[in-house]
């Protein structure tokens, strides 16, 4: 079996809209339902209410700033979240399997043969003084009870089908000889070592040169392609998420402010916050223009503010924006948003003048 | 830069600068025959992946290494011979500035704000207090910030201020040309584009001409007027940023276009599109094969999907229209080509091996 | 774009408290503290006279009129002690002075006056740390004549290297940093850049050496003393009392124990201190990230956090 002899999809088709039914608790292969979690032991509610779900074979793109609480979500979802974090409420479910009360045997059945995960800086999760087919095939001699040479053959094919070229020749080097790229796809092979359902990407592709991004991206949508693995990428970057997910989740001050179809997202956005981050984005022609910035500041993680988190640097927030918790609404199908002014048309022209 | 009449000598000119780091065995040939000239009031923007050479090129320019060959004329002066107190005195004069790409480890973290900001004005003897009170609060107001972060150290301020101060303290001495190495890398969209638009700001109030040096395109988009391309070492391509974009003549250029991702799926190209395959490079003859991979060849030919045997001599940057240069063999042809080329499906071969 | 509140203390005054925080920095200071009153009290603080030769009250144990005994010329032990600390400390700390102008300067100097000064006084070093301190301070003294402050000079001098090595190291660390190249780059001397920046940061290592090194010093002292060498009897001396304590050891097979306590607590003090110092160095410089909320993030969002390079 050749590189070549295997298909991914088009380029320019994405997949069919209908990648899943919409957000919230309603099953699929991860679903995060009203979940809650506070930091430093209980001082400060970072993540408030997040409802969100993962079909299987579906690529959804956790988009936000900093703080935003994409990364602690991801966390949670792992069973990685930091020492003084504690779910306060709601449920996370994993194939029908309530991640929270998982114990440690459980997660280590989960780990790898389940989700797997790549981080934003592969060369601090690798050991520098062993060679990164060691490293792989240590894994898989751990978790899937390989001999030593079946664990080489497969890190080798592995190392293949993650794209790098000479890989017998990558087996014997240690990260050091490596460069960002390559070393991001051997954590990727790690991570999908032992065919796991769900690869959980958390700025995977931020720190890595734009051809090479490309490059993972790609890979991202051949695994999805031909393993039917789901991805969960949390990015800064919503032209990253733009290019490769299917639905977008956008993350404010701890709260899902709007999800959909990205298509959707991308040419329709219902949130005065994503649609600052459309004015901000990338768009791809790098002529001359005029630069937009998002003005104000994120809240304080944990801040208590009554209403709409994003109120204070909202160019349409009204009285009702400040009143009261503010519930999604639907804006499309799978298309949520929770901004009570999301039905107004004010936005479009701005949008359509851009 | 092709000028062909002009009488005015450029505020800075690179002359075929040749660098090598390292020594003996080691030795490391970073740039090859760069030529670029900077003229007054222009912001130009210099891009390159890891290993282009781009921070080599912004080190050599402000003398913090010494060219093997060629030199580098600022302002009339041969920079690049200076040593020892004649070039101190010249770096007195403050006309020059670098602002370094990570303000963490550029600024001191146990001075505050107001003695870093001074250090440049105080350099250049500038010894009455409220003279240099006065330059500092100037400097400051210039990226935005008052007075309240003079009694602060780096620590304490927020790294979009951080940076801002790193402009300052740059700003403080009046320069002329300000090289900026990678100054939005580290930011989200929103501070990216912020600072980016300071830097616009300034070159129009203060008459300033500045270099950006970045990785991908989005950190200079909206602002450059020109654009050069930096690839292991060589220019590649330079010209006027809309026509660069617009209609690339090198092939690596069209590359960092067709991956930098994008909100708006208009993308003429692929990637896949400009970059050899595995299946092609098993395709070409071995001896073509070895000149493409030799050390002569141009610097792309290992991953162009257009090399042919002309490409196993580095081509000359040459006139390729108004004010632009381009150094590929087939620039009038590879486009053509490309466009008929599939856009998707198969795997390119991996980026350059260390 | 406002930032954060600025922290309610300055970087100074938060690494004093964190340091006084720990106990066993409490007990160091009060040790030291002590035995700096008795450097300089010694005398007139002693109960009794250090030279009175009693003959009625040879080896007594520790008792109501001496409370730590007598000697084996009936002088009050615990007085021969508090003055005897004068004369040792001060010729320690002599040392320990020698030691860091001989150490220090050159350490600092070295990382900016190139290669060859460098080579040559990293061989100089080596050489110097061949040589066995006694051996030394016996040549020494053999030529400078016999007294306590001649035998501190070749102790200053092997503690020399120790200084050096160490601040070198601190020195390179900081020297290289992207700070200093900015200050070149603005025309800094490198002159400017050790006083402006390099100085600063090297200081607390220096401290912690001092203290490490003043420790060894007392201990060579003693020892120094303990053999005889440097000695002017009567003067009472730590190592002096110490050696002929096991000179009579079947007489009074308690009294060594006194003076070597004295050493070893004085020691220990100093070591805890030094190890208290440099713990405490870490703390406080430059803001930590927020490990819960900025994981992995290399962006900015109003707060700071690390940065990752960008190659």
């Amino acid at each position: 079996m050749t590189i070549d002899n295997l298909k991914s999809p088009d380029l320019a088709a994405r997949p069919a809209a209908g990648a899943g039914p919409a957000t919230g608790a309603t099953g699929g292969l991860l679903s995060l339902d009203n979940l809650h979690i506070s930091v430093h032991h209980g001082a400060a509610t970072a993540i408030r209410g997040i409802s969100l779900s993962v079909q299987p074979g579906e690529i959804v793109g956790l988009v936000g700033e900093s703080g935003s609480g994409k990364t602690l979500t991801c966390r949670a979802a792992l069973g990685v979240l930091p020492d003084g974090c504690i779910i306060d409420r709601g449920s996370i479910t994993f194939a029908g399997r309530d991640l929270t009360t998982l114990s440690r045997r459980g997660w280590e059945d989960v780990h790898g043969s389940h989700m797997g995960a790549v981080f934003q800086d592969p060369a601090s999760y690798l050991n520098p003084s062993i060679t990164v087919g060691n490293q792989l095939a240590e894994v898989l001699r751990v978790k899937l009870g390989l001999s030593r040479r079946a664990a080489r053959q497969r890190s080798i094919e592995l190392f293949t089908s993650v794209g790098l070229s000479h890989p017998e020749h990558v087996f014997h080097q240690i990260p050091a000889e490596l460069s960002g790229g390559m070393l991001q796809r051997v954590m990727i092979a790690i991570a999908i070592s032992c065919d796991p359902q769900l690869l959980v990407a958390d700025e995977a592709t931020t720190a890595l040169d734009v051809t090479i991004q490309a490059e993972v991206i790609e890979l991202l949508r051949r695994l999805r392609a031909e393993r039917g693995l789901a991805v969960l990428f949390v990015s800064h970057d919503l032209a990253v998420v733009a290019e490769l997910c299917d639905r977008v989740v956008v993350f404010y001050a701890g709260e899902v402010v709007e999800s959909g179809p990205a298509a959707e997202i991308i040419e329709r956005p219902r949130h005065p916050y994503t649609q600052a981050l459309l004015r901000v984005a990338s768009v791809g022609d790098f002529r001359r223009r005029e630069l937009q910035v998002i003005g104000g500041q994120p809240p304080q993680v944990g801040e208590d503010i009554t209403g709409c988190r994003f109120a204070g640097r909202c160019p349409a927030a009204a009285g009702a924006c400040r009143s009261g918790p503010i519930a999604p609404v639907t804006a499309g199908t799978g298309h949520e948003v929770r901004c009570v002014r999301a039905q107004e048309a004010w936005a479009d022209a701005e949008l359509a003048a851009r | 830069m092709s000028a062909p009449a002009t009488q005015t000598a450029p505020l800075l000119a690179v002359e075929s600068l040749d660098v090598v780091l390292g020594r003996g065995w080691r030795a490391n040939q970073v740039l090859s025959g760069v030529d670029l000239a900077i003229e007054p009031g222009e912001i130009v923007g210099l891009v390159g992946e890891t290993g282009s050479g781009k921070t080599t090129l912004a080190r050599t320019v402000t003398g913090l290494v010494s060219p093997a060959g060629g030199r580098v004329v600022f302002e009339g002066t041969t920079i690049s011979a200076l040593r020892r107190g004649a070039r101190r005195a010249e770096r007195r004069r403050g006309h020059l500035q670098l602002v370094f790409q990570d303000p963490l480890r550029s600024l001191d973290p146990d001075m505050i704000v107001a003695d870093i900001v001074a250090q440049g004005v105080r350099l250049q003897g500038e010894t009455d207090r409220e003279a240099i009170r006065q330059r500092v609060v100037g400097a400051l107001g210039q990226v935005g910030l008052d007075a309240s972060v003079l009694p602060r150290t780096p620590g304490q301020i927020s790294g979009g201020q951080r940076q801002r101060v790193s402009i300052a303290r740059a700003l403080a001495t009046e320069p002329r040309l300000l090289i900026c190495d990678e100054p939005v890398s580290a930011l989200d969209a929103s501070n990216r584009n912020y600072i980016l638009r300071l830097l616009d700001q300034l070159r129009t109030s203060l008459g300033l001409s500045i270099v950006i040096i970045s990785h991908d395109l989005s950190s200079l988009a909206g602002i450059a007027d020109r654009v050069a391309v930096l690839y292991r070492g060589r220019i590649v391509e330079d010209g006027p940023v809309d026509q660069v974009f617009a209609a690339p003549r090198h092939p690596y250029t069209a590359l960092l276009m067709a991956s930098a991702p994008s909100v708006r799926h208009d993308r003429e190209l692929s990637p896949q599109q400009v970059t050899r395959t595995v299946a092609e490079a098993g395709a070409l003859p071995e001896d073509l094969l070895a000149g493409l991979g030799g050390p002569d060849a141009c610097v792309l030919a290992s991953r162009c999907a257009f090399a042919a045997a002309a490409c196993t001599v580095q081509p000359p940057l040459v006139a390729a229209g108004d004010h632009r240069r381009v150094a590929c063999h087939r620039h009038s042809e590879w486009l053509t080509l490309a466009r008929s080329r599939a856009a998707g499906g198969q795997l390119t071969t991996e980026g350059q091996p260390r | 774009m406002s930032g954060p509140k600025p922290r309610k203390r300055k970087p100074r005054e938060r690494k004093a408290r964190t340091l006084l925080r720990m106990p066993s920095a409490w007990i160091a200071i009060a040790v030291l503290v002590g035995v700096a009153v008795l450097t300089v009290f010694g005398s007139t603080l002693a109960p009794q006279n250090p030279l009175t030769v009693n003959a009625n009250a040879l080896f007594q144990g520790p008792g109501a009129h001496h409370l730590l005994g007598t000697d084996y010329l009936g002088r009050d032990v615990l007085s021969r002690l508090m003055a005897g600390t004068r004369l040792s400390v001060l010729t320690a700390l002599e040392a320990v002075g020698i030691g860091l102008l001989l150490g220090t300067i050159p350490g600092i100097a070295t990382v900016f006056l190139g290669r060859w000064f460098d080579f040559a006084a990293n061989r100089v070093t080596d050489a110097l740390m061949t040589l066995p301190y006694i051996f030394f301070a016996v040549a020494v003294t053999a030529a400078l004549g016999n007294g306590l402050v001649q035998a501190m000079v070749p102790v200053g001098i092997l503690l020399a290297p120790f200084f050096f090595r160490i601040t070198r190291a601190a020195t390179l660390e900081h020297a290289r940093a992207q700070y200093v190249e900015a200050a070149e780059l603005m025309g800094a001397s490198k002159l400017h850049v050790v006083r402006a920046h390099v100085l600063r940061k090297v200081l607390p290592t220096i401290a912690v050496t001092t203290a490490s090194m003043t420790a060894a010093a007392l201990l060579a002292v003693s020892f120094l003393t303990f053999l005889g060498i440097g000695v002017q009897p009567p003067a009472p001396t730590w190592g002096g009392v110490l050696s002929s304590d096991l000179a009579y050891l079947a007489q009074a097979p308690w009294a060594p124990f006194i003076p070597g306590i004295l050493i070893a607590v004085t020691v220990g003090a100093l070591n805890a201190l030094a190890d208290a110092f440099r713990d405490r160095r870490g703390a406080g410089t430059l803001a930590q990230p927020d490990p819960i909320i900025r994981t992995h993030s290399t962006l900015e969002p109003a707060d700071d956090d690390r940065q990752s390079q960008v190659a």
